[in-house]
């Protein structure tokens, strides 16, 4: 596909580019202090946490299996599972019915961004 | 964006006794203004662009040793700058979203006023608030191929989309950005 046949500005925005976005250029100054401070960042050993981050994700989904196994799988004589005492405390269930999902995604997204963006650093390196 | 000659001596340098370092600061010299000026596109505040600038300049930093030059310094650069930067605004929409009721529009607007970067007229400062109004994906395409004048191949190596879609999204950001910009007349 040809860069020539894009559809054409609008007169107001075709005059605008011409003026540019209105931004000062930083100064030498600037970034030098800029690169000191990525230096100094950039030489602290980046913190390894990606295995045990694993090992305490897969505790907790261990630990979360086994407590939905005891509250909510009946038991074989059929009297009532823990679950179905609502008197004593909430089920699991409850509980995470209370969580927003914004909270969640928030939480996974906060999660990932260092990652994510280690693979972008990472890829066009050897394309 | 072509290949600037610095990629060369930056490539040099990185093979050189002096190592890593003295390859970033030349690499700092040569694109810190093209991110400084990209982020404060994306971000429209010089504080935000910052600190959004130097995370992006430490994982460069971290990763420049492994850069073989097979790919175009600035590509690599600018991935890394939109990546920060996205992952920024998806972060600062999250807290807006709960704790400001402020249309993002006129936030902007009292933002650049107040940043010592911004040094545009009253028509800029209205086509910055337009583009502040894009989703951030379609603002990066937009300011690529509206300000730095990049081939659509170029953008299609920085944002790894299509150059079908990213046509298709910069047509859309200039409609409704002409659209946006009637309003404020």
């Amino acid at each position: 596909m040809s860069d020539h046949d894009e559809p054409r500005l609008g007169e107001f925005l075709s005059g605008l580019r011409e003026k540019g976005d209105g931004f000062r250029v930083p100064s030498p100054d600037y970034l030098d202090e800029l690169t000191n401070r990525a230096l100094s960042q950039g030489r602290n050993p980046v913190p390894v946490r990606t295995m045990a981050r694993t090992r305490w994700a897969a505790a907790a989904a261990v630990m979360l299996l086994l407590l939905a196994t005891f509250l909510l799988l009946p038991t074989t004589d059929g009297k009532q599972t823990a679950a179905d005492d609502t008197t004593k405390q909430p089920s699991s269930e409850m509980l995470l019915a209370d969580l927003d999902a914004e909270d969640i995604d928030a939480y996974i997204s906060d999660q990932l961004d260092d990652f994510e963006s280690e693979l972008y650093a990472n890829a066009p390196v050897n394309e | 964006m072509s290949k600037l000659p610095e990629d060369t001596a930056i490539l040099e340098q990185l093979r050189s006794p002096q190592g890593s370092e003295a390859a970033f600061r030349s690499l700092v010299r040569a694109y810190g203004p093209l991110l400084h000026r990209h982020l404060m596109r994306m971000l429209q505040s010089s504080a935000d662009a910052d600190d959004v600038l130097q995370n992006t300049l430490v994982k460069v930093f971290r990763k420049l040793d492994n850069f073989r030059g097979d790919s175009k310094l600035s590509t690599w650069l600018y991935r890394v700058a939109t990546n920060e930067a996205l992952t920024w605004l998806r972060s600062k929409k999250r807290r807006h979203q709960r704790f400001s009721t402020e249309d993002p529009s006129s936030l902007v607007a009292n933002q650049l006023m107040a940043d010592p970067y911004f040094d545009g007229d009253a028509a800029q400062l209205q086509l910055q608030q337009a583009l502040a109004t894009l989703p951030p994906k379609q603002r990066a395409v937009f300011s690529f191929r509206y300000f730095d004048d990049l081939s659509y191949r170029e953008i299609c190596e920085i944002t790894g989309t299509s150059e079908g879609s990213l046509k298709a999204s910069y047509h859309l950001a200039a409609k409704k950005i002409e659209a946006k910009l009637k309003e404020y007349v």
